[in-house]
């Protein structure tokens, strides 16, 4: 393997650093020296590229600071034509979608994925765990051509209507029914989160070890006891990480909330029922007709997306490796 | 005498936690049972809406689709003629372009990183494995953002290009890939590695010719997994590509793709638009399943061998 055996030194390679007091293994790292070098230079692309991707985005976002200033967040009047940018309705828009969608596909998801893992017969499992493989990756303004057309109609004739019944119109569940709105935003999105709730905890299910299951099945377990008293816990670091995968594709999501929500920004909603807009859609919606300080106010909007996004997502992290600790 | 009733009263006793504990069970059977009865609604439950968005995308998709439709370009409809929608060959020529420079791009890149990621130790690895982690599930618009915000200007002359939405969605792609890559070698098993070190390898060499190849199969799923993403994904390519009407095979024109334009007709007057969103969707719902088919045959393969 004489490659690159006459470069220049380079470091001990990470695999033999600890036995690299041999003469022998020091020989061998410092003919691997070139692709020590590489791979110290992409490391530093890769740390460039990320200083640069999140640095451009707080750079962009300067221009919107200084002209709305404080009232960015305390205002709920969100009107780019107007020049009003007050992002507070955006931000409720954006968690009371996101809530309604983990309310629907957390518990949902979770137990389908249990019921294909654990409760169907074999072929019955592949076949549907490919399914659900698919319909992950259907595109998500596709879910926006279905929310809009197929389920809008049942929600303005059937479920709200229903729900203001039941509730007697109490707050949360009052107002004009419209049939688009925050409702049938956060429904569409916890159908399009669903796959991938469903796709990542049955993995996370299916490398439960065997032993464990038939442990419990052997000191006379039920078979809904296996489930939720032995594999959900082993598995729960998979099923974390699938609700945050969800959490996080529900809080982005663009151009379907884009064309479900009804695009109104300038209210805080007070019901479900509501038109809004979340932050990411707001963005879709109002950019290619944005110019001076509304560029920037987007580009505001754009850093408070990100910067939830991303606290969601490391948080989630630190969870599943305190759990990964304890288990 | 008393032996013999303390016997009896012993007995009895048993008798009776033996009936207990066959109650117990038999309640407990049922509380499971009634539990699972819940389990497997669920499943039903999840299935009704996604069936329904299949269905009724072949449903309604098929009744647009034709000829015509994939062959001609698009048309505006106006007034006088609100069912003049021509069809979508600009679109699909776009998507084509732009996806395939962009995945073809985020390839070397990517699987390169993952390399570099799974090759990092120390703080700078860990950290720029984590934020790479974070990245994957960062709102995709984003990536639209920074090459609107940073690339537009000084790289394009402020003009729309099919080429902006290539980086952006190659930008996209880039963490998907890398994250699979890495996690796909560090999947190899550790003897391997430690076999190919034992006999003399370098490590680069143990990189290129054992882990590589081995994990392979798993670093094309996660390729065809970002392929399938950024042939569907609207918002990195809605602001920079424009809204060509022409066919154009110039990645660095001005250009049109199948979500974005199904974006645009969803917001249109005209009810035509509406019905040609949902043939798109209808193509957009084939090419992703055809990406999906084919890294299942590659991974069945892999499999078998």
């Amino acid at each position: 393997m004489p490659m690159d055996q006459s470069t220049t030194s380079g470091n001990a390679a990470g695999d033999l650093s600890n036995v690299s007091s041999s003469p022998k293994f020091n020989l061998a790292a410092r003919g691997d020296g070139r692709y020590n070098t590489a791979m110290r230079i992409g490391q530093g692309l890769l740390a460039i590229f990320i200083v640069g991707f999140f640095g451009s985005i707080i750079i962009q976002s300067i221009p919107g600071w200084q002209s709305a200033g404080l009232g960015f967040f305390t205002s709920t009047d969100w009107n780019s034509a107007g020049f009003q940018f007050g992002a507070l309705s955006l931000i409720a828009g954006t968690l009371v979608t996101t809530f309604i969608a983990l309310l629907f596909a957390v518990p949902v998801g979770i137990s389908a994925a249990l019921s294909i893992q654990f409760l169907l017969h074999r072929r019955l499992r592949v076949f549907f765990s490919s399914l659900v493989e698919v319909l992950a990756i259907v595109p998500s303004i596709v879910f926006g051509v279905w929310g809009v057309a197929v389920i809008s109609p049942w929600t303005q004739h059937t479920l709200e209507p229903f729900l203001r019944d039941i509730t007697g119109g109490a707050p949360p569940f009052h107002g004009e029914i419209y049939g688009i709105g925050l409702l049938l935003g956060g429904l569409v999105l916890g159908v399009m989160i669903l796959p991938t709730v469903v796709a990542v905890s049955r993995d996370a299910f299916a490398m439960v070890p065997q032993t464990l299951i038939e442990g419990a099945y052997g000191l006379g377990a039920t078979r809904a006891q296996v489930l939720f008293r032995v594999a959900l816990p082993a598995a729960r670091r998979g099923v974390l990480g699938a609700v945050t995968l969800g959490t996080g594709r529900a809080l982005g999501e663009t151009v379907a909330m884009a064309t479900i929500l009804g695009g109104v920004t300038d209210k805080f909603p007070s019901s479900v029922f509501d038109l809004g807009g979340t932050l990411a859609s707001t963005i879709a919606r109002d950019f290619l007709e944005a110019s001076g300080s509304q560029v920037g106010a987007l580009g505001s909007l754009a850093l408070i997306l990100t910067v939830i996004v991303f606290i969601v997502n490391y948080i989630a992290r630190k969870i599943i490796t305190r759990q990964a600790v304890t288990l | 005498m008393t032996t013999m009733t303390s016997n009896m009263s012993v007995a009895d006793s048993r008798l009776n936690l033996q009936q207990l504990m066959r109650q117990k069970y038999r309640r407990r059977v049922i509380v499971g049972n009634v539990i699972l009865a819940f389990v497997l609604a669920a499943l039903v439950v999840a299935l009704i809406p996604l069936l329904s968005i299949v269905i009724s995308v072949i449903e309604r998709g098929s009744k647009v689709l034709s000829t015509a439709f994939l062959t001609q370009v698009q048309q505006d409809p106006f007034i006088f003629d609100p069912y003049a929608i021509g069809g979508v060959w600009n679109a699909i020529v776009g998507s084509l372009v732009i996806d395939g420079i962009a995945i073809g791009l985020a390839i070397p890149i990517g699987i390169f990183s993952g390399v570099i990621l799974s090759d990092a130790k120390g703080k700078v690895g860990t950290t720029i494995h984590r934020i790479f982690d974070v990245m994957i599930g960062l709102p995709s618009i984003l990536f639209g953002l920074f090459v609107f915000f940073v690339l537009l200007g000084p790289v394009f002359h402020d003009s729309y290009s099919g080429m902006a939405g290539v980086i952006a969605l190659t930008l996209m792609s880039i963490p998907l890939i890398t994250v699979a890559t890495e996690s796909a070698i560090s999947a190899v098993p550790s003897t391997l590695n430690e076999a190919g070190l034992a006999l003399g390898a370098l490590p680069s060499r143990v990189m290129w010719n054992i882990k590589l190849p081995a994990a392979r199969p798993a670093i094309l799923t996660g390729v065809l997994l970002a392929l399938s993403r950024a042939v569907g994904e609207t918002a990195p390519v809605l602001f920079v590509i424009g809204q060509s009407r022409e066919a154009n095979w110039n990645p660095t024109a001005e250009q049109s793709s199948l979500p974005t334009l199904t974006f645009q007709y969803l917001q249109g007057f005209f009810p035509s638009q509406r019905e040609a969103a949902w043939g798109i969707a209808l193509i957009l719902m084939i090419m992703v399943f055809l990406v999906n088919l084919t890294s299942r045959i590659i991974s069945a393969r892999s499999q078998r061998g």
